[in-house]
């Protein structure tokens, strides 16, 4: 018999987007909601706390900074691919969330009168990155999940991995997840549900994020019906570390550090004279690799190539009081002090512009028309498409605080509404499901005498998609690409775990979170070899330009057993016409 | 180190249903190789039924904490090389339960860290609920708590800590450290209520101030240095009964300078609150 | 979410090898084990001492008769060495008494909260309240204690009489 545990609102996540929904559902009306927080990895742990530049707001309209103004760095960072309207309520609703976190105990950087500091970032035309001493996002979650032990009517459930989602009849009934310190199989069984999973960087082996980012929510989404949108758009930061891919902040560039090539000449004034090295993330990625497939870059004894970003001339003082974090970490993995010598960068797989298809609220949707009742997605798992084809910097804390306050509120009032009518979710339906699910993960994968390697799988795939679907690519290597995938996929059936145990196996887990990865690694090469323009993140050596009379409009990818099939639908645009992008 | 190394040899302490060995493991060594690589390694070519902790490879997460070689540390954040020896040994954390190998349970841990209330506790619920302007924090006052605000909540002082291991009940320097960043902040108005719940039998006056929790803290806070201010503090209440104001907010900024940079012309009239609405519906 | 603590094996050190041990760990820790162990050593005297000298109210023969005890057991010269033992157990303790009591109470010489990441001189953190003032106060407070145990030796062991 399967243990089936029951909550109000079901929070699957624990980064910065699902705290801040778990908080905004307790503040209203304490006690009348309870919430259960389900998590992979221990709370304090998710890779929230990586984030480093900051959250921009506008926080100071009276020095010159306005709405409309952020809107449009948004927009035009997007390469004209957000949905505007999502862009004008997060622009005007991001001064109060700061001022909120400062209220809960966040130690924001000052200025000397006390008020709030900013600073300026990439892409931004105001200085409008509020920032704590370099290390933003473990601050924020800090903050949040000390605000979260003030209040009684939730539960936590560390390390357990969820397996699939449960929606019958366009209803959102609960999830399967496996507990990971004794190995039962549990069914969760909610009104409501809010998925806030993270990204999907960990396809890419020169990546700056945790190794539990595996695009778990877009996959379980993805074979529950829900279609997966703009998935080819994966943003590469310019600046990450060899040969580890740990992030080096954007703030660096920021305070006015210069990017140089192996004869030391500042080389972004050829791609981006206005800005230099303050252009969007993917015009310096790309400008980058250009110096470096021009023969320009320096060759590590790893195999990969790199160019320089020189600090020194900041001063001792301004990198101690400002950038202390990233000093450290050149420190104990490069073995460099950038007070007096460069690091060595190379651009890296950051972040996932796509994700859950969405609508304007953050609810997700089957198609165009036809929402899920009782399932919103918040954060980087979530596409209303903020982001459009490229992220700004500091933008992608900003929406994760943006959208778990607004799916908070919204899962708040559809379970008080639906608790006055207290319809039973059917139980004869879910443990038929239930059933066969455990029968899929217990006896397919780990009942197996024989089988595959699963770290060998993993290695082909991350090393294949490191090669071919990076900064730039063209036709036929994304069609080779999408052929290895198919035959990963193919010998992913046979895959065993060898591990016995029934705590903490972490290679039958690893080889649940590999299935993820190959999901939504096909859906992004699918997606990928579609587009025939180059848009933002998204660049292709045959087709360099833009092509808006075409292609100014979102992928869909939905599930079907051969391979993703592919959807397009339209570009909400409510104020600006789409442009030439110069900086 | 003079020589070169070429492999190490890896003894991991594992433990299975009551039962405790030695495993022996041999690894290959590349330049800046750290412990968990070396983990990750016996894992995924030598043994794939090694249980251990790993999230974010860069020491913020708190996740990896064992002991190496004799002292608690991050083990995504020890360079080998920089040990002085080939042999490394690993064994899970001090006065911890230990579920499998080297993952412990942290129940008790999160649990101890929630009793001493730490979240900014003010009386002004209306100000907090509905913010107008930031509260006035000036570098100074800054100073003075930031330090302890950099926990990562990894485990390693609670090991290295000897009252832990005598006392249940102690709260261990991880709590302690964080009731006194909360009732250092200026922000905070709520000292008395924590200065009652750590004067106990089993509160901070179990420490002793042997220092080891600073000693292998991997981010620097110190936690020994705010148990002593703690007891000052919480001496000089129960004699004088006195203290400072909580800060104000911020008056309002009067000027308003005209924008550098504006944005292009809208294209389309609209009017965001009903495209919103409308959206909503 | 009850979950069953008794299944995992418990590892916690206990009192003996977990606060008694302090291999590899820094000076501060075996401060605080040499004061316990004192502190021990302290008390079983104590309580030795106490047993022996409430002879004197019970007459004047079982007085004797206990100090004669104590020399059969250990000797003369035992006894003096056995009474150096316990004065340098004395000496350490108190000072390192006074120490606890002046960082403790006043928070003195510990030196003052400042962020740990300004100032990287090593790659790995320097906790300031290990170092500095404090660790002076300790070396100081061994020192005194064992010149002042030296001029005890000194007393004990020759015909001085102050």
């Amino acid at each position: 018999m399967v243990e089936i545990i029951d909550h109000d609102v079901l929070v699957l996540g624990t980064g910065i987007a699902g705290l801040r929904a778990a908080i905004e559902i307790m503040r209203r009306e304490e006690g009348k909601v309870n919430v259960g927080v389900v998590s992979k990895v221990a709370i304090m742990r998710s890779h929230s706390v990586g984030a480093e530049g900051g959250t921009a707001a506008v926080l100071y309209p009276e020095e010159g900074d306005s709405f409309e103004l952020h809107a449009w760095d948004t927009v035009k960072g997007s390469d004209f691919l957000a949905d505007q309207d999502v862009v004008f309520d997060f622009v005007r609703a991001m001064p109060r969330e700061i001022r909120l976190l400062e209220h809960w105990g966040l130690p924001w950087s000052r200025r000397p009168d006390g008020r709030i500091a900013q600073r300026p970032f990439g892409g931004h035309s105001f200085n409008r990155a509020t920032f704590a001493a370099d290390k933003t996002g473990f601050f924020e979650m800090r903050t949040l999940y000390d605000k979260l032990l003030e209040y009684d009517n939730w539960e936590r459930y560390d390390e357990y991995l969820a397996t699939s989602l449960i929606i019958e009849d366009g209803e959102f009934k609960g999830f399967t997840a496996i507990n990971q310190k004794t190995g039962d199989f549990v069914v969760f069984r909610g009104l409501a549900g809010i998925i806030a999973t993270g990204g999907t960087s960990q396809m890419y082996k020169f990546g700056t994020t945790a190794v539990g980012v595996t695009g778990d929510g877009v996959a379980m989404a993805y074979r529950a019906g829900i279609p997966a949108k703009d998935m080819e758009f994966l943003q590469f930061h310019p600046t990450g570390l060899i040969p580890s891919g740990i992030l080096l902040t954007e703030g660096a560039r920021g305070e006015g550090g210069h990017l140089k090539n192996k004869n030391g000449e500042r080389f972004m004034k050829k791609y981006a004279p206005e800005k230099m090295e303050l252009a969007p993330r993917d015009i310096v990625s790309r400008a980058m690799m250009r110096e470096i497939l021009e023969g320009r870059g320096v060759e590590h004894w790893s195999g990969l190539e790199y160019v320089y970003i020189d600090l020194t001339h900041l001063g001792e003082e301004r990198i101690k009081e400002r950038l202390p974090l990233i000093r450290e970490l050149v420190l104990k993995f490069q073995g460099i002090d950038i007070i007096s010598e460069p690091a060595l960068v190379r651009p890296t797989a950051h972040y996932t512009m796509g994700g859950i298809h969405t609508g304007s609220n953050y609810q997700a949707m089957f198609d165009d028309k036809t929402y899920v009742r009782g399932l919103w997605a918040a954060g980087e798992v979530a596409c209303a498409s903020l982001h459009g084809a490229n992220r700004l910097g500091t933008n992608s804390t900003a929406e994760c605080l943006y959208s778990g306050a607004l799916t908070g509120a919204q899962a708040f009032k559809y379970v008080l509404s639906k608790k006055e009518k207290r319809a039973n979710p059917s139980s004869t339906s879910i443990t038929t499901f239930a059933e066969k699910e455990q029968k899929r993960i217990f006896e397919e994968v780990l009942g197996r005498e024989r089988g595959e390697d699963p770290y060998e799988i993993k290695n082909e795939l991350r090393e294949m998609m490191d090669r071919k679907f990076y900064v730039f690519r063209t036709g036929e290597e994304m069609a080779e690409g999408l052929k290895k995938i198919k035959e990963l996929k193919e010998r992913y059936r046979k895959v065993r775990a060898s591990d016995r145990h029934k705590e903490f196996n972490y290679n039958w887990l690893h080889v649940i979170e590999l299935g993820f990865l190959l999901d939504v690694a096909e859906i992004l090469a699918t997606s990928a070899y579609a587009r025939k323009e180059s848009r933002g993140a998204h660049y292709r050596l045959d087709y360099p330009k833009r092509d808006d009379k075409n292609w100014l409009k979102h992928t869909l990818a939905y599930h079907t057993p051969e391979g993703p099939r592919l959807d397009y639908i339209p570009v909400r645009i409510i104020a600006w016409k789409p442009r030439e992008r110069k900086y | 180190m003079s020589k070169e190394i070429k492999e190490v040899l890896v003894r991991i302490l594992r433990t299975d249903n009551g039962r405790s060995w030695w495993a022996e493991y041999k690894v290959p060594f590349f330049e800046g190789m750290t412990v968990l690589d070396a983990l990750n390694y016996i894992r995924e070519r030598l043994d794939n039924t090694l249980a251990f902790r790993s999230h974010c490879r860069m020491g913020v997460c708190g996740s990896c904490a064992v002991v190496i070689n004799g002292k608690p540390r991050l083990a995504c954040n020890t360079q080998i090389a920089r040990l002085g020896t080939d042999v490394v040994e690993l064994k899970p954390l001090y006065n911890f339960p230990v579920i499998r190998d080297l993952v412990v349970d942290l129940v008790d841990f999160f649990n101890k860290h929630r009793r001493m209330k730490p979240y900014l506790i003010r009386r002004d619920v209306k100000e907090r609920e509905e913010p107008t302007r930031e509260y006035r924090v000036t570098p100074e006052e800054f100073e003075r708590y930031t330090q302890f605000t950099y926990c990562i909540m990894c485990g390693a002082c609670v090991a290295a800590c000897p009252t832990v291991s005598a006392d249940n009940l102690y709260p261990g320097p991880q709590a302690l450290a964080q009731a006194y960043r909360y009732l250092a902040d200026p922000r905070d108005e709520g000292w008395e209520e924590r200065l009652r719940i750590v004067d106990d039998q089993h509160g901070v006056w179990r420490c002793h101030f042997a220092g080891a929790c600073s000693y292998v803290c991997p981010k620097g806070v110190d936690p020994a240095l705010a148990i002593q201010l703690l007891k000052k503090e919480l001496f000089k209440y129960k004699l004088f009964k006195r203290r400072k104001k909580a800060s104000e907010i911020v008056p309002p900024l009067g000027v308003k300078a005209p924008s550098k940079k504006q944005p292009p012309p809208f294209d389309y009239e609209f009017n965001i609150e009903e495209v919103i609405k409308y959206e909503r519906e | 979410m009850s979950e069953n603590k008794r299944k995992f094996k418990r590892f916690r050190s206990g009192f003996w090898s977990g606060s008694l041990n302090p291999t590899g760990f820094n000076l501060e820790r075996w401060a605080f084990t040499l004061h316990r162990v004192t502190g021990f050593i302290l008390i079983a005297y104590l309580i030795a001492h106490l047993l022996e000298t409430r002879n004197i109210a019970i007459s004047p023969e079982a007085w004797s008769a206990a100090l004669g005890m104590v020399k059969q057991l250990v000797g003369p010269i035992g006894e003096k060495v056995g009474l150096w033992i316990v004065a340098g157990c004395a000496l350490y303790h108190g000072a390192n008494g006074i120490r606890l009591i002046l960082t403790e109470m006043f928070a003195a010489l510990i030196g003052r909260p400042r962020r740990p990441d300004l100032d990287h001189k090593t790659v790995e953190y320097i906790p300031f309240s290990l170092t500095g003032g404090q660790r002076a106060l300790l070396l100081a407070a061994v020192i005194i204690a064992i010149i002042l145990w030296f001029v005890a030796a000194a007393y004990l062991f020759s015909n001085w009489v102050i």
